[in-house]
């Protein structure tokens, strides 16, 4: 096995494994005894292991629910974007790559214009103005990202226009969206744009567990990554620098921040992947 | 005279950009009613004799007029202009005047340096793997920046704050933060490589090659183009990322006073913060195709 493969069976391996988690804080099938929590446990306490609750309890919470819980909800989060920057990007993509008039320039200076504003702030005064969820904002999120998979489309429309198969299918009467739709899209970009929501994924993750950590956005109940994160920074008395079987090792910080670092270097591994098998489709040397 | 010309259109262009952002953000806190009714009581309070109406004439809950608030919104915009006035918090009344000191300084300072920092980290990856491509070291090197380029801004403000027992750490440490995590270094080295890649695949490249041309001569140019466009492209997500560090590590600055402003429904902080950004967007697009320019001056059409 070539170490490309190796490397492609990894990530893909660990993506399943993360699938499979967030299936479960789907369903929140959990046995009865790790869900309950006697409510006269002190909220900001960490109570290490036991054989009821695997990963021990905090904030009245057992720590290894929360955490399938919260990848369920990166899962939803990263989910949300991508669907709002794949239409959008493709949308954007196409409109300012094939000749449709003005609204080519339009649709070019809102790509511009949506690139050059900082994301996270953009959010930040959403958030601001609308005092909306979570959701709504990621969905957001995934809109002004889109000019970047617009872009690449662009330039790949534009590439591929000098061709001699366009100009073929053009001649063979094959509607102009369909060329679009199958020789661009399909044949020609699927591993970019594949390598594109990968890495939007990624960044949807991270913005999900920002803005939770803020306390923005998110309602009662709601579990995430970021939110842990928010508590378990905020307890004094627990450390990283010790060994994790000691009772002040900051488990309650661990767990998301590995969470959030295998899933965002898995995400990260696969949109190189497919990226590398982009350029060599085009018979580029790597 | 062509160059006043572009001066002047582009103070024109400015102008109306910062316009349109205002008045857009305005006019969302105008259609939301609890807004609408802070706001009033705070025209009321700061400049009741602007509006005409005086604040013991108004009721308690009751909204003004439309037209009084953009009065007000007009008074506000071209104050900014004649006397520098930002206007006073809606939270605690202190002037916003202060933002435009020690605050937009630190933000800007660490954004810029951390996007220049993450290109020189990214350019030193990049070389090592050219040069050492199948060196053990060098790999196991590169996919470490990367793993630590994979963790959260939380995750490494969290050891400086409780790992390293600095709870006021240095900006070089905050640099270095915003620099690597959030994916930053990982994103910066990937673009980097992808312009290398796409440059050597070029015909432009294939002739250098053909004629035996001094290869590091010829692709200073272009290599100087794609990093202008990097540091451009980085510079929006540096700076949001510079917010967080900044809220996490208690660092007055813009980022600090953005969440407080959201958190404490400062309305007119946002709308203050939503123009100084605007500038610094402005600022930084100018900036780049300056550079661009300076360094391609071939006339570029958009096709």
């Amino acid at each position: 096995m070539s170490r490309f493969n190796l490397r492609k069976s990894l990530l893909l391996t660990v993506l399943g494994l993360y699938l499979t988690l967030a299936v479960w804080g789907w369903s929140d099938h959990f046995p009865a005894d790790w869900k309950y929590v006697r409510r006269d446990t002190a909220l900001a306490t960490f109570y290490p292991p036991s054989p009821k609750h695997i990963l021990g309890i905090f904030f009245q919470q057992d720590l290894f629910v929360s955490f399938v819980r919260s990848t369920y909800s990166a899962f939803v989060a990263g989910s949300v974007a991508l669907v709002s920057f794949l239409v959008i990007g493709i949308l954007l993509g196409v409109g300012s790559g094939i000749n449709i008039g003005k609204w080519q320039d339009v649709l070019n200076g809102t790509m511009k214009i949506l690139n050059a504003f900082p994301k996270f702030i953009v959010l930040l005064l959403y958030a601001g103005l609308f005092s909306v969820n979570l959701i709504h904002m990621l969905i957001l999120y995934g809109i002004i990202s889109a000019p970047k998979l617009g872009e690449l489309l662009k330039a790949r429309i534009e590439e591929l226009k000098r061709e001699d198969f366009i100009d073929a299918s053009i001649a063979l009467g094959i509607p102009i969206p369909q060329i679009i739709a199958r020789h661009v899209l399909w044949h020609h970009s699927r591993h970019m744009i594949l390598s594109q929501l990968f890495y939007m994924f990624a960044m949807a993750i991270f913005m999900e567990a920002s803005l939770a950590y803020l306390n923005l956005g998110i309602e009662e109940g709601y579990q995430s990554w970021g939110l842990m994160l928010n508590y378990a920074t905020s307890v004094g008395g627990l450390t990283f620098f010790t060994w994790p079987w000691n009772p002040n090792f900051n488990l309650p910080a661990f767990l998301p921040s590995m969470g959030l670092l295998i899933v965002i270097l898995t995400l990260f591994g696969l949109s190189s992947l497919w990226a590398q098998e982009d350029k060599k489709r085009r018979g580029w040397t790597i | 005279m062509k160059f006043l010309q572009t001066l002047g259109l582009l103070v024109f262009y400015t102008l109306l950009l910062l316009v349109i952002v205002t008045s857009v953000v305005y006019a969302v806190f105008l259609i939301t009613p609890g807004i609408r009714v802070e706001l009033g009581h705070y025209i009321l309070k700061y400049y009741s004799d602007v509006i005409g109406i005086s604040a013991t004439g108004a009721s308690g809950g009751e909204q003004l007029p439309l037209w009084a608030y953009w009065k007000f919104y007009l008074h506000w915009f071209l104050n900014i202009f004649v006397k520098g006035d930002l206007g006073y918090s809606q939270f605690d009344g202190k002037p916003f005047s202060a933002l435009l000191g020690a605050p937009i300084r630190t933000t800007l300072s660490l954004a810029v340096v951390s996007v220049l920092l993450s290109l020189f980290f990214a350019l030193g990856m990049f070389v090592l793997q050219l040069r050492w491509k199948d060196n053990p070291f060098v790999r196991a090197g590169i996919g470490g920046f990367k793993a630590l380029s994979g963790l959260h801004y939380i995750v490494l403000s969290y050891f400086v704050l409780y790992g390293l027992n600095l709870r006021q750490p240095p900006h070089w440490i905050l640099i270095l933060i915003i620099a690597v995590g959030n994916g930053v270094l990982a994103d910066t080295y990937t673009v980097l490589k992808e312009d290398f890649d796409k440059l050597i695949n070029s015909p432009f490249y294939l002739g250098i090659q053909t004629r035996a041309g001094d290869k590091i001569f010829h692709l200073l140019k272009p290599l100087s183009l794609s990093f202008s466009r990097i540091m451009y492209s980085k510079f929006p997500a540096v700076l949001g990322g510079t917010f967080i560090v900044e809220y996490i590590m208690n660092v007055h600055a813009l980022g600090l006073e953005t969440i407080k402003a959201v958190v404490e429904n400062d309305h007119l902080k946002m709308l203050v913060i939503s123009f100084l950004i605007t500038i610094l967007i402005v600022v930084s697009t100018v900036l780049y195709h300056t550079v661009q320019k300076y360094v391609d001056p071939r006339p570029v059409k958009d096709l």
